[in-house]
């Protein structure tokens, strides 16, 4: 066994390119994991610790919980994508390795010591990752946990994780790749050694090659040979589907949680004129003596799209230029009449509620149902609007009653934000999603970029033997590369317009799961730049794909082929 | 003689066609055996069922009385550590280990093995052995590979046109060898080939044409593998 696992360690080990690229992509998973999770877990056990919490101690231990979702949720989808890079690498590496593993076959090594062998092998680049990835995710930490201390002025706050998250990074990171592995096995398992050392050289022609050559002939492609050379092999253009998507979602899913922010703090912004914000203990009824906006809020339940959603609701009387309502496109709303209320853009983003839908709203344990007349692009965070008069008769208080002011001068008693705290609150929440979102965006764009760079080396090393022989036919590089290399590019293009559409959409899908697991709204923004940029990347990816490429092929002489 | 192995009624289907078309032959021990035919006669696909590397779509492969058609993947897999080795044209030397490492993953743990330096010294590599195939020659990659398939000492050794890719002077050094070691451990010998001179030196020649034998012979008169003449 010594000398099976000495040789097949050689042979992986050949694969330089692709064994750190495995490895650095755990460690990037294990890496955007712990750097979470060392911020949180410490001071998680230290609030859950405290008889009574601060006001914001608890929203900080909200927050907390919040984060944790979106930890597991990035980290299973990294590891997701690190299955997929680890199923490009065996796929690759079974092929090509189809001759030894037959001789190793022949001389008698079971496909179970074999594949205990790769399961071994990603069990080892995945402790290594998660090992140099927890150190990382230590020191990585310090950002979080002072980006928490000024969102939430909290003191005394600890790096620390939780032996469960160190179950989850180490062995449950190494249980999904391991399986992973064990499945990837099968492009071997129960292969006859006969088969495996004849390769190709069985009778007829391949079916996926008749196939790729009616797809050919159908395309209206002035020089067929090349795309029928890439389409030949539909899992290799399968893999170049898959990593473009990948590198789209990471690129879009990173832009998009950057620009939440930001879309976040102008919705809280625009058409919000007032200077202050007081609420009152108790219910108010005297005329204010300044032109304010004197409002009803309460907390209310409501059902939409299936789950149990908490909101507050606002009742308003009228409106005036200290706030002014507006629709998705930027025109003012007027008052909301009776029966009817104007929803949040998270309710229509996130629940699909619609303009026309009616609502359950549940106040005080009571069941209303309202009419959706429309979405307040400005609407407060977690709020819907409706009409004051009816809800200050369903709370059953004289009409007129109000328990907050919009207001541009300081009304006397209550409690009252005053627009620097506000802006100031707004801003740090969005320094601290920047902090964490531009890090997974980082490395959401690192990993894309690895699977696309993968994806197409793979290819190009599906054609290294034709290149090896055109070469020693005499044609010149020039010509190899018209033949057989060119002709990725359009097709990495090709699958980029197929796939840019379907990535928004799954974005979206991503952002909606998140909203809904983590309970906050984060909308969805991107731009005809980001597309740009991507499509530049993709370009620019490919380009070092083929010299990369070019440069082992220089270094393959004839002889050695 | 003593059939050690025993084909009954074998077919073999690649997708619609078919290559062996119902042999039935028995192996006997101590013989050294040649297939002879020409390209695409079915010889390497009768051999690789032979030897338990394809499994046959139709028949059965008998070795002692046991039914080696119906074996488990593990069952079959130590009886290819154990008692069978193979040798193949393109050699299939595993290229990150060096010749000794090369020839000491062919011991089963299971089982004892020949004497490593005598095996060595009788094939002429004892000189390379720190070597790795990149670094040899054709020749001496081959005797690599026989001494790989023979340290086990199998009762079997199977042989896929193992000359193809070797000069006349190393061809006559292998086949000489292979028989040399028929003789000394005792190891029935299957070789498939289209050269007539090889089959001259065997003890019996099986002839194929169309995935059929068509021919079956036992040589009473063998040349040495020094007499072959090479065209």
């Amino acid at each position: 066994m010594r000398l099976l696992y000495k040789q097949l360690t050689k042979e992986v080990l050949r694969n330089k390119v692709f064994v750190w690229l495995l490895f650095l992509l755990v460690f990037l998973s294990e890496l955007s994991f712990y750097f979470v999770k060392f911020s949180i877990d410490g001071n998680a056990a230290v609030l859950e610790s405290l008889p009574v919490l601060s006001a914001n101690q608890l929203q900080y231990k909200n927050a907390l919980a919040s984060n944790t979702s979106l930890a597991y949720t990035f980290f299973f989808s990294m590891l997701g994508l690190a299955c997929f890079v680890f199923f490009m690498f065996f796929y690759h590496f079974f092929g090509s390795n189809a001759k030894n593993f037959g001789c190793l076959k022949a001389l008698g090594f079971t496909d179970r010591s074999l594949c205990f062998y790769f399961v071994l092998f990603t069990a080892g680049v995945s402790f290594a990752g998660s090992l140099i990835g927890l150190a990382g995710g230590y020191f990585l930490s310090d950002i979080l946990v002072m980006a928490n201390k000024r969102t939430y002025s909290v003191t005394g706050l600890i790096k620390g994780v939780a032996p469960f998250s160190m179950v989850v990074g180490f062995l449950g990171a190494a249980a999904i790749l391991c399986l992973n592995a064990f499945l990837c096995y099968f492009f071997v398992r129960g292969k006859e050694p006969g088969a495996l050392i004849a390769g190709r050289k069985r009778s007829g022609v391949r079916k996926t090659l008749l196939i790729a050559d009616g797809i050919v002939k159908l395309l209206p492609v002035k020089n067929k040979f090349p795309l029928r050379i890439a389409l030949r092999k539909p899992l290799a253009v399968f893999l170049i589907f898959g990593a473009v998507t990948a590198f789209n979602v990471c690129i879009i899913l990173g832009q998009s949680l950057n620009f939440s922010s930001q879309k976040v703090f102008d919705s809280q912004m625009l058409g919000h004129n007032y200077d202050f914000d007081t609420r009152y203990p108790a219910y108010m009824g005297e005329l204010l003596p300044f032109d304010g906006l004197p409002y009803l809020y309460h907390e209310a339940g409501l059902m939409a799209g299936g789950y149990e959603i908490e909101q507050t609701i606002i009742g308003l009387y009228h409106l005036n230029e200290v706030y002014e309502l507006q629709d998705m496109d930027m025109k003012p709303l007027p008052l909301p009449e009776a029966g009817s209320i104007y929803i949040n853009p998270g309710l229509a983003e996130v629940y699909g509620v619609r303009k026309g839908d009616s609502l359950s709203v549940f106040i005080d344990g009571r069941k209303y149902i309202f009419a959706v007349a429309g979405v307040a692009a400005n609407a407060k965070a977690e709020s819907i609007l409706a009409n004051a008069a009816q809800l200050a008769e369903i709370m059953g208080i004289p009409e007129g009653t109000y328990n907050g002011v919009w207001s541009m001068e300081k009304p006397a008693g209550g409690i009252t934000t005053d627009r620097e705290q506000r802006i100031l609150r707004l801003e740090k929440d969005a320094v601290s999603n920047n902090t964490s979102s531009v890090i997974n965006q980082v490395i959401g764009g690192i990993i894309g970029g690895i699977l696309l760079f993968l994806a197409i080396y793979v290819n190009f090393q599906d054609n290294k033997q034709d290149m090896v022989i055109l070469n020693l036919m005499g044609h010149s590089p020039k010509g190899i590369r018209r033949m057989l290399i060119d002709i990725y590019r359009p097709i990495l293009w090709a699958v980029f317009f197929l796939t840019i559409v379907p990535s928004i959409y799954i974005v979206k899908f991503i952002q909606r799961s998140l909203s809904v697991s983590i309970k906050d709204y984060i909308p969805f923004g991107t731009n005809a730049a980001v597309i740009v940029l991507i499509f530049i990347s993709l370009n620019i990816i490919y380009s070092v794909g083929q010299s990369v490429l070019f440069s082992i092929i220089g270094k393959t002489s004839p002889g050695k082929s | 003689m003593k059939a050690i192995l025993k084909a009954e009624n074998i077919t073999k289907d690649f997708e619609k066609e078919r290559v062996i078309k119902g042999i039935s032959l028995d192996i006997y021990e101590n013989t050294f055996t040649v297939i002879l035919g020409p390209s695409g006669s079915g010889k390497s696909t009768l051999l690789n069922i032979l030897s338990g590397l394809i499994r046959p779509t139709e028949g059965n492969v008998k070795y002692g009385d046991e039914m080696m058609t119906s074996w488990s993947e593990r069952r079959l897999a130590d009886w290819k550590r154990t008692e069978a080795g193979n040798i193949f044209q393109e050699y299939l030397l595993l290229e990150n280990l060096t010749v000794e490492e090369n020839i000491k993953i062919g011991i089963s743990p299971k089982k004892g093995s020949l004497s490593f330096e005598r095996l060595v010294r009788i094939l002429e590599i004892d000189d390379i052995l720190c070597k790795f195939p990149a670094q040899l020659s054709g020749g001496q990659k081959q005797r690599t590979a026989i001494a790989r398939a023979v340290i086990k000492g199998p009762r079997l050794l199977f042989c896929d046109e193992v000359t193809g890719a070797l000069d006349e002077e190393n061809s006559k050094k292998v086949v000489g060898l292979l028989h040399d070691l028929k003789s000394t451990f005792g190891i029935a010998v299957l070789f498939t080939t289209h050269n007539q001179q090889i089959a001259k030196t065997a003890d019996r020649i099986l002839t194929m044409k169309n995935g059929m034998v068509y021919q079956d012979v036992f040589n009473d008169d063998p040349i040495t593998a020094d007499a072959m003449i090479w065209g």
